[in-house]
């Protein structure tokens, strides 16, 4: 029996120990692993990761242990910022949601270490890459683990910056730079919605007299927030949109999902763990954590579920003409996270979570082996260089397609499991133009699957003799992760069921309780009818992927023709889907905000120079102006009536100064003349 | 709280005691003269460190002598009721605290002045005297003569050891300050025959005028028509709207910045704005609470205006010290923003935004200096991988530029939220609209950040010093407080609270019903 008092007061050592070995290698690690190697470094790293690791299994286990209604831990450490009402205190809080959230985060953040260490064991700045790497886990962790919407917002900020500081790993390349640059705008417009949320959210608990942000008192007090409004809307309308417009910046979905694709500058373990298995899901996570406001606010779901459904299908439509392998995994990434919205947003979101688990595995797995067969390239990208790798690689070519075949839907593999689930639900919410779209999304998914898989490892190796020489399989540092991942890949999906075999829904049953249920709209079906639907709407995923998947294989692997000539038949139309389609979003921002406003700014500052300045230089000139005309009125005018003055005083001067000429005679004679005439006076006077 | 020994007098004038020693000095030792600075502002600094610490966090201030502290008080004009009267609040500590740090940080910084140093570190230490004696004086007439005090040195700091335009530079912020103090002056000659229709009881005493804050209101029209408190709030505001500075009243700053050698700039906008936002705090809010609630909104409205315009300014320049003038611009606006809101959150905020942006922007300018140093010139576009060959300088940059832009976990991320919250239970409106500042200013960093440090490196810097130990011992006290202030952010805001809470309290009756309910 686990003391949940002890693990409670445990749980900050989740976040804390990546953010100690973070420091470790950003001050120390560099300076030891001179004299100690590598080791010094990884070592740091992966022993923090596998504490946090431990640490979530034994909280795992004793939440396991715990009466389902009173699952939950808590560790309040300090008063972060207390400002009359605004009270937010450093709680973490591990219940069944964070719990799934750090166990995936910590377990394939392990794995990814581990593989980084074969990965980047050659690069130079091996000590600054664990730093990050560490880095973001604290930021994930906090994300995951915070009580309370600004300790979720630390960690929000957090994973962007440590995803800006991993994109630009390799700074020196203007291309990294620019796409980390790029990353984090994009999600710092996201998050200016989180923060739009965050105030809004507080302002109306603060109206109804008990102000607080933090999630277990906002979800009691989510029935009495119905009422209030917010500039005409319900405020859990207007919370719930604006968090799920920080969600579109940090898990890319239309219209800011422009970020990703570009992303893949980093370093590929960078790829897999932050732009596929975790960062990028932290939009899904916010909106499960904050479910009891979509469950308020069905419309704002519905909103979810379109722009989710619209994101899937039209990042999987770009997939199917990607020639960089990272490229067609991002957008694959793109598209998927779609079937995670798409769950949340017609209510179902523990079917959106768990696409989030067994999407970590299956995507974190196809992007070590598409670093693993970059490793073996050498850094060579496109697929029309690759090709019958299979005899090279074995290990990765096994695991690869176990992820491809995950992903792409094939029967009982995790990816099957989850996203036959999220298309059930969708189903059953009466979406059917969503479903449509899920449906033919999931037809596009295997086919642009299986179109990778045979490009890179089927057929002959198109990449010059030179190349295929050096080919060679990944140390055993990056091929255990990928066997482990693989494993994980066919294990996982069992988890959630499926019901239709008679077996139970452990996931939900788990996760279910930490969120909000959204309140039923259709009257309810008989039980029996559901299970045959649900059976049906299952066949009906595996044919239409399977019919992908078969599309694919025919198409690039058995009759290899076809698809050039019908490129061939149609070049224009092929050429703008394999160019600027993908960036067609970029495009219409780059002409419609980022040069606009660029114009403005300089048009602003001329402004600033030249009038507001302008008025300031333009006064001082019209001063000196005047003080040189009151100069001008003082000099000629003013000064010259009183030096005409002067000039008569100085005659007058000059005149009487030739009276006084020092001579003592001429003095005598004056005053001889002078008493004569005074005498003569007095003589008249008389 | 009343000490026996006379803190603050010794905090403001120890400084000074460099002066004749450095005067004294003969030509052969003029190396010792930056020496005998640092040793002079040391005090200031141990003093500030032990106000900190001493300094009773329940105490508000703001309206009360009795609850301000370290307060000294004698005569000094009798005759025109005029007091040499000192103290200190939740408004003033931070700013002293900061003025004290940044100055022997400023002095180090300065070590590389080659010309005429007697000169320059004399009118440096008369300057810091000016500047804790304004956020000390409690008297109109002794912050007035304070106030001015600081400008003669800036003005010759500014003209003599400047950059190529320093003469302009220097006249224009000397003039536009001036005539800021032109309109506070007589702001001050207002407050004093009105304090009392009675001559005998006039007073320039800050605090007995706001006890009398009613009197003021009900003073009589001025010139029979313009009504008393619409003209001295203007007037008082105008003076320190110029300092802040309030848009359209900037120009000055970005001139005065770029021409300005390093440690002036990191004292002009670590230590020098901030008076016009304390002007405010202490003079507007508390004299006319009613009126100032009145025109709250035109606070947001300036503040917005400073958040988004000095951004987009900024995001056009291509000198990097200008970039970082109008960044101050922006970032100035947060306080105003805080400010209009009238209440706890927001006040706390605007104070508390004062003390980051002190010590962000003060590392911004520092390492400004240390390239312009090295490259002399300061043009973005002209370096490039810089991080490749300078990696600790551009790991500095890199960090204050996340602390500019308001990282959470550091410093101004918590003061720039709290101006916003506090904004937002107000003007919601309005400051969404400025809470577009922080993608701006996010993105007019970061694009610097690329061009100036990613890429290609230039091979003109192929070969160049990266940070040298005294820089570095210049950056680290600063990053390190803003690391300690993201996370532990209470530490400063304690000493706020209560003086916020007293000027919600002052001015919140009268104003929006939200207040009241906002504790």
């Amino acid at each position: 029996m686990i003391d949940p008092h002890t693990i409670g007061s445990l749980l900050c050592l989740i976040p804390l120990a990546p953010l100690l070995g973070a420091t470790y290698n950003a001050f120390i690690g560099r300076r030891v692993a001179k004299s100690m190697g590598h080791l010094a470094v990884h070592g740091v790293a992966c022993a923090a990761v596998a504490v946090s690791l431990l640490v979530s299994v034994a909280g795992f286990a004793c939440l396991v242990s715990m009466p389902v209604e009173a699952r939950e831990l808590r560790q309040t450490l300090f008063s972060w910022i207390h400002v009359g009402s605004f009270d937010v205190p450093i709680e973490l809080v591990f219940d069944p949601l964070s719990a799934v959230m750090c166990l995936v985060v910590t377990g394939i953040g392990l794995l990814i270490h581990v593989y980084s260490i074969g990965y980047m064991h050659d690069d130079p700045g091996y000590p600054r890459f664990f730093c990050y790497l560490n880095l973001f886990l604290f930021a994930m962790l906090t994300l995951v683990l915070g009580g309370s919407l600004p300790l979720v917002f630390i960690g929000w900020e957090g994973v962007g910056l440590c995803s800006f500081l991993l994109i630009g790993f390799w700074f020196a390349e203007s291309k990294n730079a620019a796409a980390a640059t790029k990353a984090f705008l994009v999600n710092r417009v996201g998050d200016l919605g989180f923060l739009a949320g965050m105030v809004v959210v507080f302002s109306a608990t603060l109206r109804i007299g008990s102000p607080t942000l933090s999630f277990s008192v906002l979800r009691d007090l989510a029935p009495r927030l119905q009422d209030a409004s917010f500039l005409g809307a319900a405020v859990p309308v207007v919370a719930a949109a604006c968090f799920f417009f920080a969600a579109t910046g940090k898990s890319a979905q239309i219209p800011l999902f422009v970020w990703l694709p570009d992303a893949m500058a980093g370093p590929t373990p960078v790829s897999a763990l932050i732009h596929a298995a975790t960062m990028v899901t932290a939009g899904v996570y916010l909106l499960c954590r904050t479910s009891f406001l979509y469950v308020m606010a069905p419309d704002v779901g519905a909103v979810v579920a379109l722009v989710a459904g619209l994101t899937a299908c039209f990042a999987a439509t770009v997939a199917l003409f990607q020639h960089d392998i990272k490229k067609v995994l991002a957008y694959s990434t793109v598209s998927q996270l779609g079937y995670m919205f798409l769950g949340c947003g017609v209510g179902a979101f523990g079917a959106g979570l768990f696409h989030v688990v067994t999407h970590a595995f299956f995507k974190a797995l196809l992007f070590l082996g598409a670093g693993s067969v970059i490793h073996a390239m050498g850094g060579e990208q496109d697929v029309r260089q690759m090709g019958g790798l299979r005899k090279a690689l074995p290990v990765t070519t096994a695991t690869f397609l176990v992820g491809i075949l995950s992903l792409g839907g094939f029967p009982l593999l995790a990816g099957f499991f989850s996203k036959d689930v999220v298309l059930w639900r969708v189903l059953a919410s009466g979406h059917g133009f969503l479903y449509g779209l899920a449906l033919l999304t999931s037809a596009l998914t295997a086919f642009y699957s299986i179109r990778l898989a045979v490009l890179t490892f089927g057929g002959a190796f198109r990449g010059g003799h030179e190349r295929e020489h050096h080919l060679h399989e990944s140390p055993r540092s990056m091929t255990v992760p990928l066997v482990l991942l693989a494993v994980g890949c066919i294990v996982v999906g069992w988890l959630a069921g499926p019901t239709w075999l008679g077996l139970i829904d452990r996931f939900a049953a788990w996760v279910e309780p930490a969120l909000a249920v959204m309140p039923q709209v259709h009257e309810h079906v008989d039980a029996e009818v559901e299970e045959r639907a649900e059976i049906v709407a299952t066949c009906v995923a595996v044919v239409v992927g399977l019919a992908g998947m078969g599309g694919a294989w025919v198409m690039f692997g058995w009759a290899p023709g076809v698809a050039r000539a019908l490129a061939d038949r149609l070049p224009v139309l092929h050429g703008y889907l394999a160019g600027r389609y993908r960036s067609v979003f970029d495009d219409v921002y780059d002409r419609c905000i980022v040069r606009p406003l660029l114009a403005a700014t300089r048009a602003l500052a001329t402004f600033d120079q030249k009038v507001v300045d302008g008025l300031v230089n333009g006064a001082a000139a019209l001063i000196r102006l005047l003080s040189r005309s009151s100069g001008w009125f003082d000099g000629t005018l003013v000064d010259g009536f009183f030096q005409r003055c002067a000039d008569l005083a100085r005659a007058l001067g000059r005149a009487m100064a030739s009276v006084q000429n020092g001579r003592i005679q001429s003095y005598l004679m004056t005053l001889g003349w002078a008493l004569a005439v005074v005498l003569l006076l007095l003589e008249f006077v008389r | 709280m009343n000490s026996s020994f006379p803190l603050l007098s010794a905090m403001t004038f120890a400084p000074l005691l460099g002066v004749p020693l450095i005067l004294g000095l003969r030509e052969g030792q003029r190396s010792l003269a930056k020496w005998i600075a640092l040793l002079a502002t040391l005090p200031p600094l141990v003093m500030g460190v032990v106000l900190f610490v001493v300094f009773d966090r329940q105490l508000a201030g703001v309206d009360s002598i009795r609850t301000f502290q370290f307060v000294e008080s004698w005569y000094w004009i009798p005759s025109f009721h005029v007091y040499y009267k000192l103290g200190i609040d939740g408004l003033s500590l931070a700013l002293i605290v900061l003025t004290a740090l940044l100055c022997p940080l400023c002095i180090i910084a300065s070590f590389g002045i080659a010309r005429a140093e007697k000169a320059y570190y004399s009118l440096f230490l008369l300057l810091e005297t000016g500047m804790i004696g304004t956020f000390v004086a409690l008297d109109l007439v002794l912050f007035y003569v304070f106030w001015e005090l600081m400008l003669l040195p800036m003005y010759f700091l500014i003209g003599i050891w400047g950059g190529p335009r320093r003469v302009y530079a220097a006249i224009k912020f000397f003039l536009y300050t001036l005539a800021g103090s032109l309109a506070l002056l007589l702001g001050i000659l207002a407050l004093y025959f009105a304090s009392s229709p009675d001559p005998a009881s006039r007073t320039f005493d800050l605090l007995t005028l706001v006890q009398r804050h009613d009197v003021l209101a009900s003073a009589g029209p001025i010139l029979g028509v313009f009504p008393f408190a619409g003209v001295v709030w203007w007037a008082l505001f105008l003076g320190f709207a110029i300092k802040v500075p309030v848009f359209p009243f900037h120009t000055w700053l970005p001139d005065a910045h770029v021409e300005a050698p390093t440690a002036i700039s990191v004292i002009l906008a670590g230590v020098l704005l901030k008076m016009g936002t304390y002007g405010i705090f202490r003079f507007n809010l508390p004299l006319f609470p009613e009126y100032s609630g009145m025109v709250a909104q035109v606070m947001v409205g300036l503040g917005v205006v400073n958040i988004v315009y000095g951004a987009l300014c900024a995001m056009a320049q291509s000198d990097l010290k200008k970039l970082i003038a109008y960044s101050s611009v922006s970032h100035m606006g947060f306080v105003l923003l805080g400010i209009g809101a009238m209440n706890a959150q927001g006040f706390s905020g605007g104070l508390f935004q004062m003390f980051n942006h002190g010590t962000v922007t003060a590392m911004l300018f520092l390492l400004v200096g240390v390239i312009y140093d090295r490259a002399h010139h300061r043009q973005i576009d002209g370096f490039g991988g810089l991080a490749t060959s300078m990696p600790r300088y551009a790991a500095f940059t890199g960090f204050a530029f996340f602390a500019a832009l308001g990282l959470p976990t550091l410093s101004s991320f918590v003061s720039e939220l709290l101006c916003l919250l506090g904004g937002f239970l107000t003007y919601p409106l309005w400051t969404m609209v400025g809470a577009t500042g922080v993608v701006l200013g996010a993105a007019y960093l970061l694009w610097t950040l690329q061009r100036m440090f990613f890429g290609e490196l230039n091979e003109k810097y192929r070969v160049i010093d990266d940070l040298k130990p005294r820089e570095v011992v210049t950056l680290v006290p600063l990053a390190v407080i803003v690391v300690l202030l993201g996370i532990q952010p209470m530490l400063m805001l304690d000493t706020f609270h209560p003086a916020a809470t007293r000027l919600v309290e002052l001015v919140g009756a009268a104003m929006h019903p939200l207040i009241a309910t906002a504790p």
